[in-house]
């Protein structure tokens, strides 16, 4: 799915966040945000994934309006710089979330949601881990967890802030490559926050 | 090298042993005789006249009224002010607006004005001599010296309690969890119960059972609003008061013995919860 960003602002209070911005990002693409801290880049993201809404400007996802669509209704995998793993919830708890929460109706069967999760954790070349809590885990298996956390609701895009920011080099280089090899599996539009 | 290592034969973190034993001990003393021993006494006394002076006591009309009065104030009160305060610890701890810090004061009030004053308050409000006063029990409505009143003074005094424990835990764990349960699609409410409910359980539990507490001792406030009325008006710890005043020793002794199992009950429950609880306790504290 094609993103559009049509002349996006954002003020808190008197401060500017974000400067007007104009973007087009064709359906499939890995698009990485450069940029010095506070320049706005993480307030970008949020505001793709209704976390935050802009003061002006509009956003369009595949030819439609959404700037005004709930972060419910956007349907976007978005993986927190902190992680934000439910600390009180299993990893294999964690990726299903996504799956239980679904209205009754499209919620999928336990054994399907079992299947779904246990596929994504292989994605993730983590198969082992479903039974361990987020604080049994390295930084860099939580990052994949995250990431497959927010691939589990079949998201049309994938926005990630800063996913390799708290990780030691090796991690990091380690991620990149696995980001690139999901991204390339799944053709997902791809946005993610970096400063390096 | 290795003298300067063998002269630190102890980590740098332990105390010399009798540092050690002087310490422990003096915290045990302190324990026994401000703890303790008044607590020990209390039974003591109740037990004075043997068991069945105790159940003589809390056989008393008087002493039965207040202990139902107690304990309905109390299981009233208590899920009121947990509801209440998740909701002020979640405005401030979630939202940014304006005068929030006054809010924050504002919860703290009940911790600052003394019982008496509020319970004092609360009968010029709604007392005979006010306008609204008058106007309710022109209309048959009856606070001052009343359940009603009772129930309010108990609600003002023990509001902070769950805000209270609530607020620098949710501030700590921040948003971060909740907007992530929002982008996976989970509406408002499906965030609160399965994401910031958990999270904040053991907070919210401690306050709960702190407000428990006060609730059922509560005396100053009761004691202005509530008349004292026997039998109709008055609390297990205004009648305690009364029975003492009276000379009946192993009455008051008895009610307080009462009050005192009331709340090593609840402390009881606290300690097998975490007891209980303690592996998923461990997992789920910090990231």
């Amino acid at each position: 799915m094609n993103i559009e960003i049509e002349e996006l602002a954002k003020e808190f209070g008197t401060s500017r966040a974000l400067h007007p911005v104009s973007l087009s990002i064709p359906s499939g693409a890995l698009i990485a945000l450069l940029g010095p801290s506070g320049s706005g880049k993480t307030t970008l993201l949020r505001i793709l994934a209704g976390l935050e809404f802009p003061t002006s400007g509009r956003v369009l996802f595949g030819g439609q309006d959404a700037t005004g669509l709930s972060v419910q209704e956007r349907s976007a995998g978005f993986v927190f710089q902190s992680y934000a793993l439910f600390r009180h919830m299993t990893v294999f708890e964690n990726v299903a979330y996504g799956l239980r929460a679904r209205p009754r109706k499209e919620r999928p069967t336990e054994a399907e949601i079992g299947r779904r999760v246990n596929r994504l954790l292989d994605l993730i070349q983590l198969p082992d881990i479903g039974a361990r809590y987020p604080n049994q885990l390295s930084g860099g298996q939580r990052q994949r967890v995250a990431l497959a956390r927010a691939l589990a609701i079949e998201p049309r895009m994938l926005l990630l802030d800063e996913p390799f920011g708290a990780l030691d080099a090796k991690v990091r280089k380690e991620l990149r490559q696995g980001l690139r090899e999901i991204h390339d599996r799944t053709g997902l539009t791809t946005v993610f926050v970096t400063h390096d | 090298m290795s003298d300067i290592a063998l002269s630190r034969p102890v980590p740098v973190t332990t105390e010399p042993t009798f540092a050690r034993m002087a310490l422990i001990g003096l915290a045990v003393v302190f324990v026994a005789l401000f703890l303790f021993a008044p607590l020990v006494t209390v039974f003591a006394e109740a037990l004075a006249e043997g068991w069945c002076g105790v159940i003589a006591a809390l056989t008393l009309p008087d002493a039965r009224a207040a202990i139902g009065m107690t304990l309905t104030i109390a299981a009233i009160a208590v899920p009121l002010n947990a509801v209440f305060g998740i909701a002020a610890a979640w405005a401030i701890a979630k939202f940014d607006f304006r005068g929030k810090a006054f809010l924050i004061t504002l919860i703290d009030l009940p911790f600052s004005v003394s019982p008496v004053v509020a319970g004092l308050m609360l009968v010029l409000l709604f007392g005979a001599n006010s306008t609204l006063g008058a106007w309710l029990i022109a209309n048959d409505m009856r606070i001052v010296f009343a359940f009603p009143g009772i129930l309010l003074a108990t609600l003002f005094v023990t509001f902070p309690f769950v805000a209270r424990e609530l607020i620098p835990v949710m501030i700590e764990q921040g948003k971060a969890e909740e907007e992530a349960a929002l982008t996976l699609g989970a509406s408002g409410w499906r965030t609160f119960l399965t994401v910031t409910l958990p999270n904040i359980r053991w907070a919210l539990l401690y306050g709960v059972l702190l407000c428990n507490a006060r609730a059922m001792g509560e005396f100053g406030a009761v004691a202005v609003i509530s008349g004292k009325i026997r039998g109709q008006t008055a609390t297990m710890p205004t009648m305690v008061e009364m029975f003492y005043n009276e000379y009946l020793s192993v009455a008051a002794f008895s009610l307080a013995a009462v009050l005192a199992m009331l709340a090593l009950l609840t402390l009881l429950l606290k300690s097998l919860l975490e007891w209980r609880h303690a592996d998923l306790l461990a997992a789920t504290r910090r990231h």
